[in-house]
């Protein structure tokens, strides 16, 4: 990992330290040695209030590159997380997170967990990332918000 | 004449005096690292140093000239010395390892030479001897090359800017949804035959994911379940026909992967509103015998004998899974594992109207191979000779008054300027406030007795840093640099009460103490790194422990966004009006490379080999969902 990196992870659990919108947590994962790994975070986004995802916190695991902060990390939601623009894996489609689209180096931790937090409910039907959501979201609204519902239960506050 | 006539004349008697009791360090006996070898005993250096952790190969020849056929196999750095003994003067000393091997190379053995020259050919080697260089103040010599472009770079510490002052170009990635659902170069193909397909089949571990029951599938719904396990499954089951070695089975595989997902993704509209439809093979275009018939790897195939081809070969593939240990990586130079990837990139292809290729074209691609060009290894390694001359004041002709006058080196292309010219050499510029390395750090080395780094705790550690420094101690935070391991920090106590010895901490280890206090205006102390070295004692205690006679500044702590930006601004702006690094790529050399180089403890962590690549000309790995080209 270039300095550049481990100098600019430090900053970001500083940052989150300092100032992190309320509800939410980020953290850096321990490794098997007992120490622990800023490359990998785990963190917590919590439904927004009065949408049908409010009931849950939902996992997240933030996986930074070596090359970070020239490329963006990895955000994963659970695998099979039920989201039109979550990949079957869990990887989460959002522009911010993409090199090729909208990463700029100065987003911060604070700013991704926020994205995420409006992504959940305000979907791009203009990027499905799998079939089964994205379809109903399109389709079958009430169909859709049943299972969103019942994914919020799964991971209940 | 006399052999040192000439270096006489352009130096005179009195600097070749001193340029023979000057001792360097010259790291790698490559392309580069072959012809510096040859400059610097012809001027007479007293002594050479050299430095490489490989052996050679039969695709070295061409151009690391002082190696034969009968070297094959034998270490790079003493096979150079051998061959150069016929018109050597110098004190010659091989080393065969690797450079960032702390046990072998620590940081005092560093600081016996005089100067240094890079002849590396991968970015983290580089980044860690130009990290050397700052924690010594050595003048460095950077070079590499990358078919007929080049640089070098002297880097004078504290004086010029540093290897990482600017950003280096990292490898190119593409996004997920490109590689798996709407590809449109022969690349996002390719990429995703080697990474993801070739490497479920064959690569992955197959017991991964079995234990559905515990598992957390994020629904309860019992259909939903099933669809999801279905998703994840299917690659596993098509790496179970592979298993099972029933060759009736492989059209399962030709119709899995050409129809049934080309035809799910056709039934997400809005993927094609801007894009032209992908066409699934037909279901009369999967039934193919599977004989293998030997076909011209120059010229495109058919579709119908990309079809054959690649069932034949994947056919065979089977039958050695059984005699691999169900375990087959990809090689380039492996036949039936780069047919494989050909063939099924280039049916993707078809699918996608995407041109195909032929093997030959994409073994280039797939092998990331950057033809090494001896000449240009040549220039680069002359130049820096010859500027090694003028770092350390032995050209009096060409004298300087301060190191920013010193003249850097690159070709046209590796720069995107003076199209006109093939070289430009401007002159070096001051650090770059913002290098994370030379600039946001202070550098020491602390120094610890032998016998107690197995009492020592990382608690009395972090009081002796604080009494000497001023530091709050609950306010610090240590970070292991070698292994990216954080230590210890507000929030993270609980590794205070082990010694060094078990949270790994040895000599060669080096820490990154930060406290993490901040005034009113956001000032701070500036975070101080720590080179750990050990004095040999037996009856050491902590107050024998040496600290840097430093003090530290208070500097800006927290950047804050609109900062954040400009920074990166002014990155792109290095990046475009200056160099694009460039290495020297060892062509047979790639897949080995990881597993040769390989270090035992954590430097391994960092070794990451990088190149300056074309959209063509990348090799490629794959971590799961983000697909990065290497």
């Amino acid at each position: 990992m270039s300095s550049l990196c481990l100098q600019r992870l430090q900053e970001e659990r500083k940052k989150w330290r300092k100032d992190h919108p309320f509800g939410f947590f980020a953290k850096p994962t321990k490794k098997a040695d007992g120490t622990m790994n800023l490359q990998k975070w785990q963190a917590g986004i919590p439904g927004k209030e009065g949408t049908i995802w409010h009931e849950g916190v939902y996992p997240l695991t933030i996986e930074y590159p070596d090359e970070y902060p020239s490329k963006p990390p990895k955000v994963k939601l659970p695998a099979g997380f039920y989201h039109p623009n979550v990949y079957p894996s869990g990887t989460i489609c959002l522009s911010i997170l993409n090199e090729e689209q909208d990463w700029r180096p100065a987003i911060t931790l604070k700013q991704i967990c926020l994205g995420i937090q409006d992504l959940l409910d305000t979907p791009n039907p203009n990027s499905p990332a799998q079939e089964p959501a994205w379809r109903a979201f399109s389709k079958n609204k009430a169909e859709y918000e049943r299972k969103v519902a019942l994914q919020a239960k799964q991971y209940a506050k | 004449m006399s052999r040192d006539s000439n270096i006489t004349k352009i130096i005179g008697a009195e600097n070749l005096k001193k340029l023979r009791s000057t001792k360097c360090l010259l790291i790698g006996a490559g392309g580069i690292g072959s012809e510096l070898l040859k400059d610097l005993i012809m001027m007479e250096f007293g002594e050479i140093h050299i430095v490489d952790l490989d052996t050679i190969d039969l695709s070295n020849l061409n151009r690391q000239f002082l190696f034969r056929q009968r070297d094959i196999k034998q270490p790079k750095s003493s096979t150079a010395v051998k061959a150069v003994q016929g018109f050597n003067n110098s004190k010659l000393v091989p080393y065969e390892g690797n450079i960032m091997d702390t046990t072998q190379f620590p940081l005092h053995w560093f600081g016996s030479f005089d100067i240094i020259f890079n002849a590396l050919d991968n970015l983290a080697a580089r980044r860690y001897v130009n990290k050397m260089s700052q924690f010594l103040s050595i003048p460095l010599l950077e070079s590499g090359t990358s078919g007929f472009d080049g640089y070098m770079q002297p880097i004078i510490p504290g004086e010029t800017e540093c290897f990482d002052c600017t950003k280096k170009e990292t490898p190119k990635t593409f996004p997920v949804c490109t590689i798996r659902s709407t590809p449109s170069q022969p690349i996002h193909c390719i990429v995703w035959a080697k990474n993801f397909l070739f490497s479920q089949l064959f690569t992955a571990d197959v017991s991964a994911d079995d234990d559905s029951e515990s598992k957390d599938w994020g629904t309860t719904d019992k259909d939903e379940i099933k669809r999801i396990k279905q998703e994840t499954n299917e690659l596993q089951e098509l790496q179970k026909i592979i298993l099972s070695g029933d060759n009736t089975l492989i059209p399962k595989i030709l119709e899995k992967i050409f129809i049934h997902d080309i035809e799910k993704l056709l039934k997400i509209e809005n993927l094609w509103k801007n894009r032209i439809r992908p066409t699934p093979l037909k279901d009369n275009q999967t039934v193919v015998d599977l004989n293998d018939k030997n076909l011209d790897l120059s010229i495109v195939w058919s579709i119908h004998d990309q079809i054959q081809k690649f069932s034949s070969i994947t056919n065979k593939l089977m039958k050695r899974m059984k005699n691999e240990d169900n375990h087959i990586e990809f090689d380039k130079d492996d036949e039936d594992t780069l047919e494989f990837v050909a063939t099924a990139a280039n049916i993707r292809s078809q699918i996608f109207n995407i041109p195909m290729k032929s093997v030959f074209d994409i073994k280039q691609i797939a092998g990331n191979i950057i033809p090494a060009i001896a000449t240009t290894n040549a220039i680069i390694a002359g130049l820096s000779a010859l500027v090694s001359l003028r770092v350390l004041h032995l050209l009096n002709y060409a004298q300087i008054s301060k190191p920013v006058e010193l003249n850097m080196a690159f070709t046209a292309k590796a720069s995107n300027m003076s199209h006109n010219r093939y070289l430009t050499n401007r002159t070096l510029a001051k650090p770059n406030c913002k290098c994370p390395v030379c600039q946001k750090v202070v550098r020491g080395v602390m120094q610890i007795p032998t016998n107690i780094f197995s009492t020592l705790k990382l608690n009395d550690i972090i009081n002796i840093l604080s009494e000497k420094y001023n530091f709050d101690t609950e306010e610090l935070a240590i970070l292991d640099t070698t292994g990216q391991r954080l230590l210890s920090d507000f929030d993270f106590d609980s590794l205070d009460d082990k010694t060094l010895e078990e949270i790994h901490i040895k000599a060669g280890s080096v820490l990154l103490v930060t406290d993490e206090t901040e005034d009113d205006n956001g000032m701070g102390l500036k975070p101080l790194e720590l080179y750990i070295d050990d004095i040999e004692m037996n009856n050491g205690t902590a107050d024998d422990i040496k600290l840097p006679e430093i003090k530290i500044p208070l500097v800006k702590m927290t950047t804050s966004e609109e900062e954040n930006n400009e920074s990166s601004s002014v990155e792109t702006a290095v990046i475009q009006t200056n160099e694009v690094i460039s290495l020297d790529i060892d062509e047979e050399d790639n897949n080995a490379d990881s597993k040769k180089r390989k270090l035992s403890d954590a430097a391994s962590n960092v070794e990451t080999k990088k190149s300056k690549t074309e959209a063509d000309n990348v090799s490629i790995i794959e971590e799961d969902d983000i697909i990065e080209l290497n």
